[in-house]
């Protein structure tokens, strides 16, 4: 299985994330003071997709180190780690990148006979990190959500649409979020966004 | 045109909220003048002695200015130049600035000298429903005479570059309360609404809030003058985190569940647009509670020569004078059915205008703004109309004659009198037209004679005059009650302000019913009198639509075209209907209205386009491997939203030269296809077997762990949905693969019937089509490359036989290889991490060149396939072919309890022998290649219409058999096997001729699949 591969012989082997062509930009804010939006990739952000009932949820929580047992459309927490509700048997965690293949072993280890199901997705998805004043406001061009902080708080995740892709977004703070795509709309997602801050000013790392 | 000088100057020098300061030169119909800062092109004009601006629609009459705002029906213009060009804009509603370049509309070759203006000495000829009733016969010419039509008739003339350079945005926002409209009701409502701390839009149209009051010079509001209340309030609003105030923005669409959108104009007032913002901002808005203060709208009189230029309504002149200090005219007469006219003229003598008369048909008008009037010296005519305005381009002289109470008779004689500009008013309309998208009813008011808006569908409430409360101390009383209704209704809670106290001129509202106006002459003598002004609809048109038998409103209003111009009939709705329910003997009610849609004033489609333009019209998704195909110099073609390799043409090939380069290397050295996009599913659970048994048409109970199979899918009604090959890969898991368009789907699929019909299975799927990266080597050589390529896994047939899967790894990248083929040759599919997936190609490249490995693309793949009869599902099937119709029996099992589709197939008209069956064709000239879609029939002979047999759903060249091959869905095809068909050609060829076989042309033992090139 390609999980249990010894990661060091591959070191060698380039592999790329969906960044691999997309280049640097930016736009100063009209105003000339800090732009309102920066973009960069969470580069191979480990991504597991898991589907089990609640009960697994006390085993899942050990091994990932966090509740992963969240309330729907909400997220758990570490320095590294997220547990993200999808549905009420899907959860999505990410870890620290190049972690995910010994996660998911471990966790399906531990499941056993258990009826659950672990899916390494990393490379499915591309991960966005959104920091800046204006962050909200460029999402809400393309989302039709309650983006409000009031609304969309810290700790709230949400499966939804940017314009015409399907995304999962993570409140971190006011001025910072998580935005994960699938890999083949990441060009997609980045030209949106960078277009949508344009009157903000945004630097899109790469 | 004598009467009125160049010189006399028709700007008050002290009214108004014009910058003085600030001059701007703009051009209209290639003339420069000046104008102000915060002048509309209206007032601007109208100060530069311009009243007439256009031509009207039908009858090419001159047009002037009518009214002061977005209700504007004459005065149309095209503003910009050749790719910024935009016509149909109201002049009442542009803001001028430095540079502004507006054009007339609907006139050849110029304002004053217009040839269509024949149309109009004609215009006997031109009744009702003249098109429907001239252009019918012959009804084959009705082509030629729309476009002769649309010529003579039509607005203006879209930019004449179609590429729009403007950007424009959508935004979405939610708020706790929306406010349609920024008068004083609706910053009040605002006002107390905000201190819910909910959050509040206040979108007005206007260039700023404030609305109607900020041209009225004789309304207090908390003992200060009305605009100094608006600034004061907009102030109190703007310091507030939780109000959005949005001037220049029409709230113009009210959709389901308080869906509102608003088109916000950024740039259009900015003589430099900055390229950071867009030009317009559509905002799509969910408001919990939506309160609509949009005012009303001032009726004309309809008499003959009302569309004159000079003849403008009466509170129009009023806000034009006190707002922008633009006076449309030096010698005034009025006419009349209301007390609102009178503030006009009390307002116009105090700027040094003469009033000269009021001819009033209420034949005893009384009541203080009478009085005042009287007071002032100006002469009031009771029981008087004017019959008829004339002039030639602009009004000059108006006939004054006693009328009965309803105006529709003279009953004495008339005299004239001599001015340049002749004010009329009919009353007031509230806008009820959002109100009435959300499907809002409406009542109809005796008193004010106006429809207001009654029981709501929506979570809104109307205010103001928008709800014919006209009276500004009830329409802020009205304004703060809403607001704290909304307020509660939102869940929210704020304390009770003191509404403000307005004082001003004590006026009644009544307004009398006086539909058409006589003019002392025989019916259908005379001048027009237009109630619909932009389309050109007459009185008379309405009640000649009445004697023809139009007695419904929504047919009168398609038959005369009332109220379907740009304006929607804004200024036109109520007195057609007065008219036609006078011409009817029945009551406005009982008549009804038409019904209100959006947008309320016209919307570019630029701003409802907004971004989803050029490369952000829709997502285009690429695999690992795209950029080394784009270097090679591959075509490319939509498969869904993704761009796959379609050939590799080199040095100069065709596409067909390339095609059969690629598809003749798949059967002789290898070829590699990138097969990312196809669709794969991971499926867990002790039920996995179970679920995939009842989902496909064949057994898999069975199946070995390492062991593939292909599947087949059918619909409930057994149409065939989708295919592809699964694998388990342990006893509780299998890796299911789908075609690449139909992946979302068929999850969609799977995880709708186990969550609504088969719960208790205990089985989970997950997409994990993006987690791979698919590059599918296949040929003779294909197993000798895979060696190659380090690959650790015993490629033996007898260790690694067809359709069996292994992990491993290839290029020393971690891999899980299917053996598997869709060519029909030796084949693996190597899944990789997608990361690596660009890697894997690279290396498979490399390492194969030396045997001629040669990619190949998604064209080569199609021949390669059809040359073994593999069905694709949505060429060979459109969801009317079923597994039976395609001759995939063997892939149905009749042992299965259960399966998708298995009912449907059961039925008897399934096996129906005429069913559409598909077959295989072969040219009878084997160099001819029959088009894809081209119809067969037994008789080309048959006089048509022919009988059809059915269609060729695959045709191609097949370079490895040297000769055309193709599939055809063709009724009881399979009894036709031997016998010839015809397919007639569209384009006068002669019928292609070929004869009925089976759909496996290539190695119809399958012996290539373990064939090995030594």
């Amino acid at each position: 299985m390609a999980s249990n591969s010894n990661m060091s012989q591959l070191s060698a082997i380039d592999g790329h994330s969906a960044f691999l062509n997309i280049k640097a930009s930016s736009m100063p804010a009209p105003d000339g003071g800090d732009v309102g939006v920066v973009i960069r990739e969470l580069t191979h952000q480990g991504k597991l997709n898991i589907r089990c009932d609640d009960k697994f949820h006390t085993q899942l929580s050990k091994l990932v180190g966090l509740d992963t047992a969240t309330a729907n459309n909400q997220f758990q927490a570490t320095t590294s780690r997220f547990a993200i509700w999808l549905a009420p048997d899907e959860t999505m965690i990410l870890t620290e990148a190049g972690a995910e293949a010994a996660l998911a072993k471990q966790i399906s280890d531990e499941a056993g006979k258990a009826h659950i199901s672990v899916n390494d997705v990393t490379d499915a998805m591309t991960s966005l990190h959104l920091k800046g004043a204006n962050i909200r406001d460029m999402l809400a061009k393309g989302c039709a959500l309650d983006l409000h902080p009031a609304h969309f708080t810290k700790g709230q995740c949400a499966q939804t649409t940017l314009s015409h892709a399907g995304v999962t977004i993570l409140a971190l703070a006011d001025d910072e979020m998580i935005l994960i795509c699938r890999t083949s709309f990441t060009d997609y997602v980045v030209s949106y966004l960078c277009d949508a801050a344009l009157e903000y000013g945004y630097v899109l790392k790469a | 045109m004598g009467l009125f000088s160049n010189k006399e100057a028709m700007r008050s020098p002290s009214a108004g909220r014009i910058n003085r300061q600030k001059s701007v030169t703009f051009t209209f119909d290639g003339k420069t003048y000046k104008g102000f800062e915060g002048d509309t092109l209206a007032s601007a004009l109208l100060a530069n002695h311009v009243h007439l601006v256009g031509r009207s629609f039908k009858y090419h009459r001159p047009r002037g200015i009518m009214a002061s705002g977005s209700e504007e029906a004459n005065a149309l213009v095209r503003v910009g130049k050749g790719a910024y060009a935009e016509p149909n804009l109201r002049a009442t509603q542009v803001e001028i600035y430095e540079g502004l370049y507006a054009e007339s509309q609907n006139r050849f070759p110029n304002l004053k000298m217009d040839v269509g203006a024949v149309n109009s000495l004609l215009s006997r000829f031109f009744p009702a429903g003249f098109y429907y009733k001239t252009f019918m016969w012959p009804a084959s010419l009705w082509m030629t005479y729309e476009h002769v039509i649309r010529q003579a008739a039509g607005l203006g003339r879209v930019a004449d570059d179609p590429n729009d350079p403007d950007r424009y945005e959508h935004t979405h926002a939610h708020c706790e309360i929306l406010i349609a409209g920024g008068g004083v009701a609706g910053l009040m409502a605002g006002l107390q609404a905000a201190q819910s701390g909910g959050r509040v839009i206040i979108a007005d149209e206007q260039n700023e809030l404030g609305g109607w009051l900020l041209g009225e010079s004789d309304t207090m509001i908390d003992n200060k003058p009305a605009d100094s209340w608006i600034e004061e309030t907009i102030a109190r609003l703007a310091e507030m985190d939780n109000v959005t105030l949005l001037p220049r923005t029409t709230v113009f669409g009210y959709g389901d569940h308080n869906f509102i959108t608003l088109c916000e104009r950024v740039t259009d007032h900015l003589p430099e647009r900055p390229a950071h913002l867009p030009r317009q901002r559509l905002w799509k808005v969910r408001a919990t509670e939506v309160i609509i203060a949009t005012g009303a709208h001032e009726r004309p009189l309809v008499f003959s020569g009302n569309d004159l230029p000079g003849v403008m309504l009466a509170g129009a002149a009023r806000q034009f004078a006190n707002r922008y200090g633009a006076l449309a005219g030096r010698r005034v007469v009025i006419t009349t059915n209301n007390d609102d006219a009178y503030r006009s003229a009390i307002a116009l003598q105090k700027l040094g205008v003469m009033v000269r008369s009021i001819a009033d048909i209420r034949p005893n008008p009384k009541g203080p703004l009478i009085k005042a009037v009287r007071e002032a010296g100006i002469e009031v005519l009771a029981g008087h109309a004017v019959t008829t305005a004339a002039g030639q381009l602009r009004v000059g002289r108006v006939e004054i004659s006693p009328v009965t109470a309803d105006g529709s008779e003279v009953t004495g004689e008339a005299f004239h009198q001599d001015c340049d500009l002749l004010l009329m008013s009919g009353g007031l309309s509230p806008a009820v037209h959002l109100h009435s998208q959300a499907r809002g009813k409406l009542k109809w008011d005796e008193a004010n004679l106006c429809f207001r808006p009654s029981i709501t569908t929506e979570r809104n409430q109307s205010i103001g005059a928008a709800n014919g409360s006209f009276d500004v101390t009830k329409a802020l009383k009205e304004a703060g009650k809403a607001a704290l209704k909304a307020v509660s209704r939102a869940g929210l809670s704020a304390e009770e302000m003191a509404a403000p106290e307005a004082s001003g001129p004590k006026q009644s509202f009544a307004t009398l019913a006086t539909w058409k106006i006589a003019n002392g002459l025989p019916a259908g003598q005379g001048d027009k009198a237009f109630v619909d002004f932009q389309n050109d609809v007459t009185g008379s048109d309405i009640q000649l639509a009445t004697r023809e038998g139009y007695h419904s409103v929504e047919h009168v209003k398609r038959y005369t075209t009332t109220g379907m111009a740009t304006d929607q009939g804004k200024t036109s709705n109520i007195n057609a209907l007065g008219i036609l329910a006078d011409s009817l003997q029945n009551e406005i009610p009982k008549v009804g209205t038409t019904t209100f849609r959006l947008p309320y004033t016209p919307t570019s489609i630029g701003a409802i386009a907004g971004r989803d333009i050029k490369s952000l019209f829709d997502p285009v998704r690429r695999t690992r491997m795209d950029s080394w195909h784009q270097q090679a110099g591959a075509t490319f073609e939509h498969v869904g939203q993704w761009m796959r390799a379609w050939y590799y043409p080199q040095d100069g090939e065709t596409m067909e030269q390339a095609v059969n380069r690629e598809v003749v290397a798949a059967r002789t050295t290898a070829g590699l296809l990138d097969a990312s996009t196809l669709g794969k599913i991971d499926i867990r659970g002790k039920d996995a077997a179970e679920f995939l048994n009842r989902i496909y048409t064949n057994a898999w109970l069975k199946l070995g762990i390492g062991r593939c199979r292909y599947g087949l899918m059918l619909k409930d009604d057994g149409m065939v949905m989708d295919d592809g090959v699964t694998t388990r890969l342990g006893e509780n898991h299998f890796h299911m693969t789908t075609t690449t368009g139909g992946a979302a789907g068929v999850l969609d699929w799977l995880e709708e019937w186990h969550q609504t019909e088969w719960p208790e299975l205990d089985v989970y799927m997950t997409s994990v089509t993006e987690q791979w990266s698919v590059a599918t080597l296949s040929g003779p050589l294909a197993r000798k490359i895979l060696h190659a390529a380090g690959c650790d896994v015993n490629l033996s047939d007898e260790a690694f036989p067809f359709m069996t899967m292994q992990d491993g790894h290839v290029s020393g990248i971690p891999a899980r290889i299917f053996r598997i083929s869709f060519t029909g040759e030796h084949s693996y599919e190597i899944n990789v991490p997608a990361r690596y997936g660009l890697a894997l190609w690279k290396s498979l490249m490399s390492v194969g060149a030396p045997f001629g490995i040669t990619a190949y693309g998604t064209e080569a793949m199609h021949v390669l396939r059809a040359e073994k009869g593999f069905i694709i599902v949505g060429q060979e099937t459109d969801g009317t072919v079923t597994s039976t119709d395609l001759g995939m029996q063997w892939i149905v099992s009749d042992k299965k309890p259960d399966f998708i589709g298995k009912r449907a197939l059961a039925r008897k008209s399934m096996a129906s022998p005429d069913r559409k069956q598909l077959v295989g064709l072969l040219t009878k000239d084997p160099k001819q290649v029959i088009p894809e879609g081209a119809h067969a029939v037994l008789d080309p002979n048959e006089p048509m219409p022919m009988t059809m047999l059915g269609q060729v759903t695959s045709s191609y060249w097949s370079p490895n058999l040297n000769k055309s091959i193709a599939m055809a869905l063709l009724k009881g095809g399979r009894d036709l096997k031997g016998q010839t068909v015809f397919f007639p050609m569209i384009d006068g060829q002669a019928p292609i001729e070929a004869v009925v076989t089976d759909t496996v042309f290539y190695d119809p033992k399958g012996e290539r699949i373990n064939g090995e090139q030594l």
